[in-house]
């Protein structure tokens, strides 16, 4: 008995490629629109398709409006058939969840986690979240087909390990992707953890339409992600977005952990202000927050957030000094940088209307006005999970890229294949 | 005139291509990698792209027939075997014309489709004359440069004309250019595309700059980020792919105005307060020079001078422009923690007569960037001297005429004029 041949060839693929994404990003519903926005002409289209749904992938039993005559059966993705593993480490907390093939986080849970105290903790704890979440599906447990995660700091992306990352003692080139791909059977990918808001939000949520945005998280510490027409900007060291640590001139006592005096997530990032609101509430400025200082033994953010909510000057000035710091130098960045979107997410950016306000006021007073002619700041659309849609989408991406559908298309799927990803 | 002066191959960008695309796409595709040297004879077109011999052969024939590619003589190979053709795109295919614009100082300059420099000339060219003067200048100065060279084909194919302000690429004007007045709006390529009779690019000077850099070095110094100190401060940005980054706007990498901390007080040409082109640009520095009190020296009052003096390397005149790159390597650090790019080119007429100025910039960016960006980073002065403008416009240019579109125009065009002269041997058959 002959094999039959399996071989795809580039021609193929190229159009494979082409019309599941025009499927994926729903750009396309029906035969009809496939042809008309991707240039194939019927036949390859039919062929195409018959065999995205042969495969699985894809399915077209439902039926779609009529434009007059016979209604279209529309295409969809079977958004089920399998699943990636998610998980967003931050400096002070996890998430971690599983993910639809369209992105959608189905099942999430976040927890507190100190990432200074190092890879192997940090990981037992996400392997375990991954275990019990995929334990508490019903039925059989879903096929892992990738899994991706955020962390916070620099990341060589095609061997999916952080590289001097800062604040994340003993993870220097630890092999993240490679741990995780041993113990699921599937390709990981690995980025810092605002690239991925910034992908989150090109797919699915405010930058969907953008081409040049710009993602500025300010937590914990402070990071940015650059999207640069359409496509995620990681630098020639993946250290792009790094502007935790842009000099302020502010306040040059203060030492950085980077070693630097003054910079920008050493006065304005969450930790610099429970930093100084603790030193305020010892020195009896503020009634509130010694309140809360005595109560807990300690400050944070959120607490100083609370607390301008309540009034308190002191938190108020706090939260002011970060939003116009953080300001200065997204002007800066807009000078350089030209976005149509800048979006800012992050616990302290939660802070409310007043810190958006006082960004705003900063970039538009500081930048040239034909950068800022058509320039959007807005706040995140979904803090919480879209780190992890993100993650999400860094795998769909890469599995359903010109360089690897063809690697696993004959066999129906990725589950298994460790191997797709650089970091194995 | 034969002396080249951009002595380097200057790479063109190639987009990926598979067969079952269009013919012209292909031909783009093949044209690209033999106007780069990246693939000069046919085995080579077939290994980098990929694609069937008989498909490459197919493009190869057309670009031929268009009269887009020649023979450039034989490629020894190795081992047994018939030496390979090697390829190139055609001298005599028509002419790019360059125009660098600065504020003062303008350079015209005249190349065939093999990167070869036809002919050149320099000008002190004052560009707040305003558009119509300048323009008129343009136009005569290559209607001159034209009619020196001996060419078989003297035809411009597309001119490319590079401004020292914000430009509209789409549009081809000037928006709100704060060194040009009565610039802003006005219609440069429409201008010029009716008078000179082919396409017009324009970008901004410093873009220019970037591009030609990007593409004289090798592909992995990208993303790639020129900053030009002189009379004002630009700076243009070049992106991991070899592409120019132009913004949402089109003011991408316009860094003059980005603001300095601590130097509230200085008044910018654009109306704010603090930015770094008023407080370390060549008009900067010279006013800067003018408040100090040393009697016993005679400080440079003119560029002119200033270049003089740093020569010379006066200490006073020394001292203040190493104060000045210290504030732009304060912005030039805020950029690499923005974008991490591989390779950071700091030219411009400031930088030419010492080193001072890239010193300067060098200390404070490794000082502040954090040691991963800075890991593998390169400052340097450009590779390609004061040619980087009329490098990166010459690429717009033959990238332009390598489009699949434009490249499509030209096939039909060669069939057209093939099957009239057919035609034409038919009627006279005929009337035989």
């Amino acid at each position: 008995m002959s094999t039959p041949d399996l071989t795809v060839t580039d021609d193929h693929l190229d159009s494979l490629v082409s019309v599941l994404d025009l499927i994926r990003s729903g750009q396309a519903r029906t035969r009809s629109g496939l042809q008309r926005i991707s240039g194939h002409g019927r036949a390859v289209v039919t062929q195409r398709v018959a065999q995205l749904i042969e495969c699985g992938l894809i399915a077209d039993e439902r039926l779609g409006p009529s434009t007059g005559g016979r209604a279209p059966r529309e295409l969809y993705l079977r958004s089920n058939t399998g699943h990636v593993l998610v998980a967003a480490l931050g400096a002070t907390n996890i998430g971690v969840g599983l993910a639809d093939l369209s992105g959608n986080v189905i099942s999430h849970h976040e927890e507190p986690n100190d990432v200074a105290a190092g890879p192997e903790r940090t990981l037992n704890r996400v392997e375990e979240l991954f275990d019990k979440m995929l334990a508490a599906r019903d039925g059989r447990p879903p096929a892992i087909w990738g899994i991706g995660v955020g962390v916070p700091g620099p990341v060589e992306f095609s061997a999916a390990r952080p590289v001097s990352p800062p604040i994340m003692p003993g993870w220097d080139r630890y092999p993240v992707g490679q741990r995780l791909s041993a113990r699921y059977h599937a390709a990981s990918w690995v980025d810092n953890d605002v690239n991925l808001m910034a992908l989150g939000e090109l797919r699915a949520g405010l930058a969907r339409e953008e081409t040049d945005v710009v993602y500025i998280k300010v937590g914990t510490g402070i990071g940015a992600g650059l999207i640069s027409g359409g496509r995620l900007h990681r630098g020639a060291q993946g250290a792009a977005g790094d502007v935790g640590h842009v000099a302020t001139g502010d306040d040059e006592s203060v030492i950085c952990r980077c070693g630097n005096a003054g910079c920008l997530e050493a006065i304005a990032g969450g930790a610099a202000i429970a930093r100084d609101a603790a030193a305020a509430a010892a020195a009896g400025r503020s009634v509130f927050l010694a309140g809360r200082l005595a109560e807990r033994g300690t400050l944070t953010a959120l607490d100083v957030i609370e607390a301008a909510d309540h009034g308190d000057g002191i938190a108020v000035e706090l939260l002011n000094r970060s939003g116009n710091l953080v300001g200065r130098m997204l002007a800066t960045l807009v000078n350089f940088y030209n976005p149509s979107l800048v979006i800012i997410g992050g616990r302290v950016a939660s802070a409310g209307d007043m810190y958006l306000a006082t960004i705003r006021q900063s970039v538009y007073r500081r930048s040239l006005p034909l950068a800022t002619r058509d320039l959007r700041i807005v706040r995140s659309s979904n803090g919480e999970t879209i780190g992890l849609r993100g993650a999400a989408f860094v795998v769909l991406d890469e599995i359903f890229s010109r360089a690897h559908l063809g690697r696993w298309i004959n066999s129906g799927s990725p589950a298994g294949m460790p191997e797709l990803s650089g970091a194995n | 005139m034969t002396d080249v002066r951009i002595n380097h191959n200057l790479r063109l960008s190639v987009p990926a291509v598979s067969a079952r695309i269009s013919v012209d796409v292909v031909a783009s595709t093949l044209a690209r990698l033999i106007g780069s040297h990246l693939a000069v004879t046919r085995a080579d077109l077939v290994r980098v792209t990929g694609l069937a011999r008989s498909t490459v052969t197919t493009g190869l024939d057309l670009l031929e027939h268009a009269g887009l590619i020649g023979n450039l003589g034989v490629q020894a190979t190795i081992g047994r075997g018939r030496p390979a053709e090697k390829l190139g795109l055609s001298p005599s295919f028509g002419l790019i014309l360059v125009a660098d614009l600065g504020a003062r100082f303008a350079r015209f300059s005249v190349h065939d489709l093999g990167q070869q420099m036809l002919a050149y000339t320099d000008s002190w060219l004052d560009i707040t004359d305003g558009p119509e003067s300048v323009l008129n200048i343009v136009v005569e100065t290559f209607e001159t440069l034209i009619s020196q060279i001996e060419h078989q084909r003297p035809v411009p194919l597309v001119v490319v004309i590079g401004l020292p302000g914000p430009v509209d690429v789409e549009r081809g004007t000037a928006v709100k250019p704060p060194l040009m007045p009565g610039w802003d709006g006005y219609p440069v390529a429409d201008t010029l595309q009716a008078k000179l009779g082919c396409p017009v690019l324009c970008d901004n000077d410093v873009n220019l700059r970037a591009l030609g850099e990007a593409r004289a070095v090798a592909a992995d110094q990208s993303p790639l980020l020129y900053v030009k100190v002189s009379t004002g401060i630009g700076g243009g940005l070049v992106i991991s792919t070899g592409e120019l980054y132009h913004g949402a706007d089109g003011s991408a990498a316009d860094i003059g105005h980005v603001r300095v901390h601590g130097a509230d007080d200085v008044l910018c040409m654009c109306g704010n307060y603090g930015c770094i082109e008023a407080l370390a640009s060549a008009p900067a520095i010279l006013r800067q020079l003018s408040q100090l009190d040393c009697p016993d020296v005679v400080l440079p009052t003119t560029q002119d001078e200033l270049t003089a003096a740093l020569k010379a390397n006066e200490k006073v005149t020394v001292g203040t422009v190493r104060e000045a790159a210290s504030r732009i390597g304060e912005v030039v650090a805020d950029l690499v923690h923005f974008y991490n790019p591989a390779r950071i080119v700091v030219g411009g007429g400031l930088t030419v007569p010492s080193d001072d100025i890239l010193a300067g910039i060098r200390a404070v960016v490794y000082q502040r960037a954090l040691p991963l960006a800075t890991r593998n980073l390169v400052i340097c002065h450009p590779a390609l001297d004061e040619w980087s403008g009329t490098a990166g416009g010459l690429v717009l240019g033959i990238e332009h005429v390598l489009t699949p579109d434009v490249l499509s125009a030209s096939l039909a065009r060669a069939t057209a004029t093939r099957r009239s002269g057919a035609d034409n041997y038919k009627v006279a058959l005929a009337a035989r």
